[in-house]
C-alpha cells in the first residue's frame, strides 16, 4: 500500500473527528505551554541570584512536578475518550480489509499530527506567554532587576522531551488496545444494555463517616503546630468521603426518591431521577474529581491571595515592633567562665538612643522587660518543658510584676504578689481557670484577680500563634531567675538547650525609610561596640520586607499558576463529560419526543439535569471550603497571617471568580451538548 | 364519518444543497374507519414510512390534509403537537424505542407521567393492560433483560395506555423471529377485536394478512387495496402474495 495513504487517512480522520480532536489538541497545547512556562521561569530564577530566589526555586520545582503529573493525566484522559468514541469507525476499517497494523499506522499518524502539532503550537504560545508571565511576576514582586528574559532552549528541550514521551506512550497504548480488540468488538456499539446501578448502602454510610470525620478534624483543631498533620489526614478523609459519596451516596439518595411513588411519577422528576441515576453511575468519578480539583483551586488561591494581600499584617504579626532586640542574662554562667559584665538595661537604652540620633530616626513605643519563654506541656496542673512529639504543646511566657506594671502607661497595674503567687492569663479556658499551677517543681497559687483582667495588647501579641499559651506574671526578678533554673533542671536531655532569662528591648521607628534601614543594619555593630553583653537577637521589620514580598509573591504566583492548571483540567473533564453524555442521551431524547414529549419539555429536562450534575461538585467544594476554614486559618497563623476578615474576603472573592469561570465553562460546554442532542 | 381521512397528500423532499427534488408521496387518498385494522404495504422506498411520519404528525405534508377525529392535523400549532400525539396517537416502532434507563413498568407509564396523571390512576390502567398483553410478570425488569417479543408487547402497552384514537405501527414484527412475530400479530388481532383502531405499515405479507384491509403503495401512490372480508388469515396471505406477484411483474390490476 502506498505509504502516504496512512497520513492522508489520518488527516482526514482528524478533520472528521474535529469535535473531539479539537479539545485534545487544545489540552495538549495548553499543557505544553504551561509546562514550558513553569520550567523556563524556574530556570531563570535558578540562575538569577536575588533574595528569596532559593525559596522560590523550591516552590517552583514543586509546581513543575504537579504540572508534569497533570499533563500526563489530562492527555491520557482525553486520548482514552477519543478512542472510545471511535470503536465503530475503526471496526469498519477492519471489516473493509485494513489489517490491524494498518489501522495502527493510521492511529500513529493521527497522534503524531494532532499531538505533535499541538505540542509545537503550545510551545510557541508558551514562548510568547512566558515572557508576559515573567514580566507580570516581576511586577508583582516589585522587583526591578532588569534582567533579560529570552527564549529558554533548556526549557524548550525539557518540555519537548516530556511531551514526546507522553505522546509516544499514548501511541503505544493505543496500538496495544487495538491488538487486544476483536473486530466484532470494535464494531459493536457500547450500549449493550446498562444495568441499573445498585445502591451500596455500606459504602454510602462509610462515605458519610469519612466526610464527617474529616470535617470534625478540620473544625476541632486548635493547635496550629498540629494543624499541618491534621490537615493532611482531614484532606485524605474528605477525598475518600467525596469519592464514596459521589459514587454510592448519590445513587442511594436517588433510590430513596424513586421509592416515593408520589414524587417519582411526576412529569419532571420521573425523567430527571432515572436519568440522573445513570449519569451518576457513569460520571460519579468524574464529578468527584471535579469537586476535589475545585476545592484544591479554591484553597490554593484563597490562601495565596490572602498571604499576598495581607503581607503587611503578616509582617506585623511576625515583628510586633519595628525593631526587636534581646539579650541573654546569665551572670552565674559568666562567673563560671571567670567573666563579669555590667547588665544595666539603661546602658542598652542609651546606646540605642545615641544610635538613633546618629541616623536621624525617632524611637517610639519603647518597651523593655525581662522574660523567660519556653515550650512544654501541662499535665495534672504541672508544667514541664518538652519540645518533641505531636501532642499539644503549651507556650509559657513569664515576666516580672514590675515590668508588667511599667509597660503600659496610665494603667492602674496589678497589686503586689507574695513570692509563691502569680498572675496567670490564657485564652484557653482550661488553663485560665486553674487556681494553682506547678511550674516544674515549684507550686504557685494563681491570684484570683487574674480572671477578671484582660491581658493587655502589648503582651497578648507576644503569644502570637500559639493557641495554648500561658502568660505568667511573677512577684519579682529573683522569682523569675528561680523559675528559669527550675525549668533547665527539669529538662530531660541536653538536646533541649538552655532556657535563659532574656532582656527584651523593642521599639517602633519614625523617620524616612532609608534612614530606618540604615539604622537597623548597623544596630548590632553599635551594640557590640558599646560592650553590651550577650546580644542575642537584633531584628527589624524593614530588612526582611523584600524577602517577604518575594516569598509571598512567588507563593501567590504559583497559586495562580497551579490554580490555572487545575482549572484547565477541570474544564477539560467537564467538556468531555458533556460530549460523551450528548452522544448517549441523543437516542433517549428522540424516543421521549416520539412518545409525546415536546421539544421544549425535552430542553427543560436536559437543562435541569446538566445543571444539577454541574453545580453539584462546586457546591460540595464550597461546603468543603467552609469546613476547612478553621484549619486553614490555623495554618495561615503559622505563616503569621492572623487577619480573619482578610481571609474571609479573599476566600469569598476567590469563590466568586471561580464560580464565574466555572459558569462560563458550563455555558460553553452545554452548548456543544445541546447541539449533539438536537442534531 | 371516518376516523382518519387522508386527502390529496403530497410530500416533496428537497435535497440538502438545493437542486434535486424527490417526490415521496403524490396524491395519496384513503380513509380508515373507527375500529378498523388496516395495513399499508409497499417496497422499501415506496413512501410508506413518509406516510406514517406524516400521519404521526412528526413530519408535515407539502400539500393535502390529514383529518383525525374531525381535526386537521396540519393546522395544529407546533407547541401543541406533542400534546396532540400524546392524547390521540399510539406508536409501535420496529426497534421498540424503549428507554434502557426505565423498567418495563416505567416505560409503559412514560406517556401518562408526561400527561401529568396521578399514580393511582396509572397503576390501575397498567394492571389491566399488562394482563391483556401477558407482561404482568416482567413489569419490574429492564428492557435489556427481556426478549424481543416482550419488548414489543411493552411498546404496545405503552401505546395503548393513553387510549389512543388510532394505533400506528411501523413494521412491528420487523425485528422479531417468526415465532414471536406470530404471537405478536395474534396480540394485534386481539386488541383489534376489543375495538382498537390500528394502522400498520409493513412489507411482511404475514403481518398484513392479519389486517382487515390492505392498501398497496408504490412510487408514492396508493394504487390498490384488498379487503379480507370473511377470508381466513391463510387465504388472505395467498391473496396478498398473488397481488404482490402481479405488482412486481408490472402487470395491470383490475378490480
Amino acid at each position: 500500500m502506498n505509504k502516504s495513504i496512512y497520513r492522508k487517512l489520518a488527516i482526514n480522520n482528524i478533520r472528521k473527528n474535529k469535535s473531539t480532536y479539537l479539545p485534545f489538541g487544545l489540552a495538549g497545547g495548553t499543557m505544553t505551554a504551561l509546562f514550558y512556562m513553569l520550567i523556563s521561569i524556574r530556570n531563570q530564577v535558578a540562575v538569577t541570584a536575588f533574595v528569596g530566589g532559593s525559596d522560590m526555586k523550591i516552590i517552583l520545582n514543586l509546581g513543575v512536578w504537579v504540572c508534569c503529573i497533570f499533563s500526563v493525566l489530562v492527555i491520557f484522559y482525553t486520548n482514552g475518550f477519543l478512542l472510545k468514541r471511535r470503536n465503530k469507525e475503526l471496526g469498519l476499517y477492519n471489516v473493509l480489509g485494513m489489517e490491524k497494523r494498518h489501522i495502527g499506522k493510521v492511529l500513529f499518524w493521527e497522534i503524531i499530527l494532532a499531538g505533535f502539532g499541538s505540542m509545537i503550537g503550545g510551545l510557541l504560545g508558551g514562548l510568547l506567554f512566558a515572557k508576559l508571565m515573567f514580566l507580570v511576576l516581576l511586577n508583582m514582586l516589585h522587583l526591578n532587576t532588569g534582567f533579560e528574559f529570552g527564549i529558554s532552549f533548556d526549557a524548550a528541550a525539557v518540555t519537548l522531551g516530556l511531551f514526546t514521551l507522553i505522546f509516544i506512550v499514548t501511541i503505544l497504548y493505543n496500538n496495544l488496545r487495538l491488538i487486544r480488540l476483536k473486530p466484532i468488538e470494535l464494531l459493536q456499539e457500547s450500549n449493550a444494555g446498562e444495568r441499573e446501578p445498585r445502591a451500596k448502602w455500606v459504602l454510602a454510610i462509610l462515605g458519610v463517616i469519612c466526610l464527617s470525620a474529616g470535617y470534625y478534624l478540620a473544625i476541632t483543631t486548635q493547635n496550629p503546630i498540629e494543624a499541618l498533620f491534621v490537615f493532611f489526614i482531614a484532606v485524605l478523609l474528605v477525598i475518600a468521603g467525596t469519592f464514596l459519596l459521589f459514587i454510592t451516596g448519590s445513587i442511594a439518595f436517588l433510590k430513596i426518591l424513586k421509592k416515593n411513588k408520589g414524587y417519582y411519577y411526576h412529569k419532571t422528576h420521573f425523567i430527571t431521577v432515572s436519568g440522573m441515576m445513570y449519569r451518576m453511575k457513569q460520571n460519579a468519578v468524574g464529578l468527584a474529581e471535579i469537586c476535589i480539583l475545585s476545592t484544591a483551586v479554591l484553597v490554593v488561591l484563597s490562601t495565596t491571595v490572602s498571604l499576598y494581600v495581607g503581607i503587611d499584617d503578616v509582617m506585623r504579626t511576625r515583628y510586633p515592633s519595628d525593631v526587636i532586640t534581646n539579650y541573654i542574662y546569665e551572670p552565674e554562667e559568666d562567673a563560671k567562665n571567670g567573666m563579669e559584665y555590667d547588665y544595666d538595661p539603661s546602658l542598652i537604652a542609651e546606646t540605642i538612643r545615641d544610635h538613633a540620633m546618629k541616623y536621624d530616626v525617632q524611637m517610639e513605643d519603647i518597651q523593655g522587660h525581662y522574660s523567660i519563654g519556653t515550650v512544654g506541656k501541662i499535665n495534672e496542673g504541672r508544667f514541664t518543658p518538652d519540645y518533641y512529639g505531636l501532642d499539644s504543646k503549651v507556650f509559657l511566657y513569664a515576666i516580672t510584676l514590675a515590668d508588667y506594671n511599667s509597660a503600659v502607661e496610665g494603667n492602674a497595674g496589678l497589686a503586689p504578689l507574695d513570692n509563691d503567687h502569680i498572675y496567670l492569663f490564657s485564652i484557653s479556658p482550661e488553663f485560665a481557670s486553674m487556681d494553682s499551677i506547678a511550674i516544674t517543681d515549684e507550686v504557685f497559687r494563681v491570684d484570683p484577680a487574674s480572671s477578671d483582667m484582660e491581658l493587655d495588647e502589648v503582651w497578648a501579641k507576644r503569644l502570637g500563634i500559639y493557641a495554648d499559651a500561658i502568660f505568667v506574671v511573677v512577684s519579682d526578678f529573683d522569682e523569675l531567675v528561680l523559675m528559669q533554673t527550675g525549668i533547665n533542671d527539669a529538662k530531660s536531655s541536653d538536646d533541649m538547650g538552655i532556657t535563659s532569662v532574656m532582656y527584651n528591648y523593642e521599639f517602633n521607628l519614625e523617620g524616612n525609610l532609608s534612614d530606618k534601614e540604615e539604622f537597623s543594619r548597623t544596630l548590632r555593630a553599635a551594640l557590640n561596640e558599646a560592650d553590651i553583653p550577650h546580644v542575642a537577637t537584633v531584628e527589624n521589620i524593614f530588612t526582611p520586607r523584600q524577602e517577604f514580598i518575594e516569598l509571598y509573591g512567588s507563593l501567590f504566583f504559583i497559586g495562580i499558576f497551579i490554580g490555572a492548571i487545575f482549572l484547565m483540567a477541570t474544564a477539560m473533564i467537564i467538556y468531555y463529560k458533556q460530549i460523551s453524555e450528548g452522544y448517549e442521551d441523543r437516542g433517549r431524547f428522540v424516543i421521549m419526543q416520539n412518545v409525546g414529549m415536546s421539544r421544549e419539555e425535552v430542553k427543560r429536562v436536559i437543562k435541569n439535569q446538566i445543571r444539577t450534575v454541574f453545580y453539584l461538585p462546586i457546591m460540595l467544594a464550597i461546603v468543603h471550603i467552609a469546613f476547612a476554614f478553621n484549619i486553614i486559618l490555623k495554618l495561615l497563623a503559622m505563616l503569621n497571617l492572623t487577619n480573619v476578615t482578610l481571609f474571609i474576603g479573599c476566600t469569598l472573592g476567590t469563590i466568586l471568580v471561580f464560580a464565574i469561570i466555572y459558569w462560563i465553562v458550563y455555558k460553553l460546554t452545554a452548548r456543544s451538548y445541546y447541539q449533539l442532542v438536537h442534531s | 364519518m371516518p376516523l382518519l381521512t387522508v386527502n390529496n397528500l403530497k410530500k416533496v423532499y428537497t435535497t440538502r444543497f438545493g437542486g434535486n427534488k424527490v417526490t415521496a408521496l403524490k396524491n395519496v387518498n384513503f380513509s380508515v374507519e373507527e375500529g378498523e385494522f388496516a395495513a399499508i404495504m409497499g417496497e422499501s422506498g415506496s413512501g410508506k414510512t413518509t406516510l406514517l411520519n406524516i400521519l404521526a404528525t412528526m413530519d408535515r405534508p407539502t400539500s393535502g390534509e390529514v383529518i383525525l377525529n374531525g381535526r386537521n392535523t396540519g393546522s395544529i400549532h407546533e407547541n401543541e403537537l406533542a400534546k396532540f400525539r400524546r392524547e390521540h396517537l399510539g406508536f409501535v416502532f420496529q426497534d421498540f424505542n424503549l428507554l434502557d434507563t426505565f423498567s418495563i413498568e416505567d416505560n409503559i407509564y412514560l406517556p401518562l407521567v408526561l400527561a401529568g396523571k396521578e399514580y393511582g390512576e396509572m397503576n390501575d390502567k397498567l394492571k389491566s393492560i399488562a394482563i391483556k398483553l401477558g407482561i404482568s410478570d416482567i413489569l419490574k425488569k429492564y428492557p435489556y433483560e427481556v426478549s424481543g417479543g416482550q419488548k414489543q408487547r411493552t411498546a404496545i402497552a405503552r401505546a395503548l395506555i393513553t387510549d389512543p384514537a388510532i394505533l400506528l405501527a411501523d413494521e412491528p414484527t420487523g425485528a422479531l423471529d417468526s415465532k414471536s412475530a406470530g404471537a405478536l400479530l395474534k396480540t394485534f388481532s386481539d386488541i383489534h377485536k376489543d375495538g382498537q383502531t390500528i394502522l400498520m405499515v409493513t412489507h411482511s405479507v404475514k403481518a398484513a394478512s392479519h389486517a382487515g384491509r390492505v392498501l398497496f403503495i408504490k412510487d408514492g401512490e396508493i394504487f390498490h387495496q384488498i379487503y379480507k372480508g370473511n377470508m381466513t388469515n391463510d387465504e388472505m396471505y395467498m391473496k396478498i402474495s398473488n397481488t404482490l406477484t402481479i405488482l412486481l411483474s408490472g402487470g395491470d390490476l383490475s378490480e
